[in-house]
């Protein structure tokens, strides 16, 4: 079982690449599984082709015996859908939320005759509860998107000081940065030498689009949307690039000082 | 060979919760209801100190003689953790109201209740509109950013500015400032049994014994007599009598009769706060007669016996000089003063320096005493030590007070002295 988590700057595209890759996977073959892993419950829309409407917390709340088939939502040819869920904004604990609900998730064993269990989680690992996903053995290879943009690296350098924490202790290792393109200047090549700098490589590179806006008006996955597409291509080859990758690396995070001269130097 | 403690020495700051302060400042004034807004058994906490308070009592042949107030927990559970607990509370309130009918609404807030930010404030300020009751509530969460006395003073504050008013007031009347074992423990009772002496009436117990309508009242003393001791106690009540003053204009004693000598400076003291120098000299002279009868029956025992004193509290907890009174006044030989292994350098020191304020005997560290126990007819001490064969008495936190206090104390060396059993440890 390949059990991959998505992380990223909020607004980055994570959940648009999340259900791409996942529908790639699935278009290979593979039993895929999708888990969202943020308040806003919208990881899974363009599987759902709808926001989910029954969450795991939802269930925890209103229920006092859950089922499997009270959380797993089937979407785009066969992907289990999950979204964690959580709190209105401004109440509770998102975090401690997520705890629960991927305990829950764990207790059902739910995921356990998957291939590809994927987690989409929310921007920034702003707490403890948003780490559970690489801290306690749910997901070993980690990638992170990012575009060209300076906070957009930021985040994403933050995140790799997560990665290596948990790294030091366990199997979690950074698969790479998926980059996310925003065009700006020089892009391409300040992802790759970021990438490098962070001990890891910039697995793939998507190109802005617009066929990804449409298909997400569309509630659907590029791959559902615009089949035979060039973009389409990208999301098969990075989800191949995903489920081959074997340089798994423990992150070497840079300051933010190095980082802003690094931005500076391709042009930004 | 070094001295030991049969407990491991190790508590240098107070680490408790904030709600159990919340309900002790409260647990007693008829009319208030107290939310827990918390898990369950955050609730446990508060019943264990009421037990605990009970069996004081019966300890002192004391007997209780007024309920609890009704303290209700919202119950959060995981769900309200994760997605709020404001409804939880809010329901919480609606079920106090309509079954208890309370004059007044304290809620004391939890350390979840504090991570998940519930904005326990807004919610009070509503209840209050919506029900038309005062509402409590302070900004302290559990023991995430505070601990027993931040509850216990914050919300004792809270009752000061709120409900206590200036008004007319009557002579010879005191108000009793703090806890102390309550109004039915040792302190309570010894300090009104000499106040009556002289004539003075207590007018209640404040903040924790005093029914919430009758709180009115406790602006008409003419003084307040603060129920103090030593360490955060003194500070946090201290800090309320002087917003008393401020507020109200009522004068307060802070000088505690925590051994003979101060218990009569704390008689003149009264005395001249509540201007009857006359009934004080006079309740001083009969209190005096009534102590040297009883400290001479002591005195042919003790007079000579081998003493040590051992002492591991911090200074700011435990003032040497009440007991060395005592030891002086028995004529007991005080062979050395052992200080435990508890202080760092600048502890000790401080400790020293008072020591050495009131006494030259010889002071020891734990690692060089043990042939000066073995050798004392008894042992004095804060800590209760391993050695089973020396007989030990044990010096309470809450000293004792006034003459009671004195002789009570007085006694039980005396008694330890008399008997014939090696060993065991004696409690004032």
């Amino acid at each position: 079982m390949k059990k991959i988590a998505i992380y990223g700057k909020g607004g980055i595209g994570k959940s648009t690449t999340a259900s791409n890759i996942s529908a790639a996977m699935s278009e290979a073959g593979l039993k895929v599984c999708q888990i969202g892993c943020d308040p806003k419950n919208d990881s899974t829309r363009l599987l759902l082709g709808r926001i989910c409407s029954q969450t795991v917390l939802d269930m925890v709340r209103d229920k006092d015996e859950i089922i499997a088939e009270d959380i797993v939502h089937i979407g785009y040819n066969g992907i289990k859908c999950v979204e964690a869920g959580g709190p209105e904004p401004g109440v509770g604990c998102a975090g401690r939320g997520i705890i629960v609900a991927l305990e829950k998730l764990r207790s059902l064993k739910v995921l356990d005759d998957e291939d590809v269990i994927l987690y989409d989680v929310l921007g920034d690992v702003v707490c403890g509860g948003f780490a559970v996903p690489i801290r306690e053995g749910y997901a070993s290879d980690i990638y992170i998107v990012s575009s060209g943009e300076l906070m957009s690296l930021y985040a994403a350098n933050n995140i790799a000081k997560g990665i290596k924490k948990f790294a030091m202790r366990g199997q979690v290792r950074l698969g790479g940065i998926i980059g996310n393109g925003r065009n700006t200047p020089n892009e391409l090549e300040l992802l790759q030498e970021f990438a490098a700098r962070l001990n890891t490589k910039l697995i793939a590179f998507i190109p802005r689009d617009v066929i990804v806006n449409k298909a997400e008006n569309n509630r659907q996955t590029v791959l559902q949307y615009a089949s035979d597409s060039a973009q389409a291509n990208i999301y098969r080859k990075l989800s191949q690039c995903v489920l081959k990758n074997d340089e798994l690396t423990i992150p070497t995070p840079i300051s933010f000082d190095e980082l802003e001269k690094l931005v500076a130097d391709y042009g930004n | 060979m070094a001295i030991k403690t049969k407990r491991f020495i190790a508590s240098r700051k107070s680490c408790s919760c904030s709600m159990p302060g919340i309900w002790r400042a409260v647990a007693y004034c008829t009319g208030v209801v107290v939310i827990f807004h918390s898990p369950k058994a955050c609730a446990h906490v508060a019943r264990t100190m009421d037990i605990n308070a009970q069996y004081r009592s019966l300890a002192e042949g004391c007997q209780e003689s007024i309920s609890s107030v009704p303290l209700l927990s919202s119950q959060l559970e995981e769900k309200h953790a994760i997605f709020g607990g404001a409804e939880r509370l809010e329901a919480c309130i609606t079920y106090a109201v309509e079954h208890y009918q309370p004059e007044c609404l304290v809620i004391a807030n939890s350390c979840v209740a504090g991570v998940i930010g519930d904005d326990v404030e807004a919610i009070a300020k509503e209840t209050e509109v919506k029900y038309n009751i005062p509402v409590l509530s302070l900004d302290c969460c559990g023991f995430l950013d505070g601990e027993y006395y931040e509850g216990y003073y914050g919300i004792t504050e809270l009752l000061v500015k709120r409900f206590l008013k200036p008004c007319k007031r009557r002579a010879k009347t005191v108000l009793f400032l703090g806890d102390n074992g309550g109004p039915w423990g040792h302190y309570a009772t010894e300090v009104t049994r000499i106040l009556t002496a002289m004539g003075i009436t207590v007018i209640g117990q404040f903040p924790g014994y005093m029914p919430f309508k009758n709180l009115s009242h406790a602006a008409e003393a003419e003084a307040v007599i603060i129920l103090g001791g030593r360490g955060q106690t003194h500070i946090g009540l201290t800090k309320i009598a002087a917003l008393m003053q401020q507020q109200l204009g009522i004068p307060y004693l802070d000088v505690y009769p925590t051994d003979w000598a101060q218990t009569q400076a704390w008689i003149e003291a009264v005395g001249k706060l509540l201007h009857c120098e006359a009934d004080a000299a006079k309740t001083l002279l009969h209190e005096r007669e009534r102590f040297t009868v009883k400290y001479a029956e002591y005195l042919g025992t003790t007079k000579g016996k081998r003493i040590v004193l051992c002492i591991g509290r911090l200074l700011k907890y435990f003032h040497p000089a009440a007991v060395l009174s005592t030891i002086k006044l028995l004529q007991l030989d005080l062979k050395g003063i052992i200080l435990l292994d508890a202080y760092s350098d600048t502890e000790r020191e401080e400790m020293l320096t008072e020591i050495k304020k009131y006494t030259s005997v010889p002071i020891y560290s734990a690692g060089e005493s043990d042939s000066l126990i073995r050798q004392a007819d008894a042992v004095l001490t804060t800590h209760e030590l391993q050695n089973k064969k020396v007989k030990q008495i044990f010096l309470p936190m809450l000293p004792k007070v006034g003459v009671a206090g004195e002789l009570k104390f007085m006694q039980t060396i005396y008694r330890t002295l008399c008997s014939r059993i090696q060993g065991g440890v004696r409690y004032v």
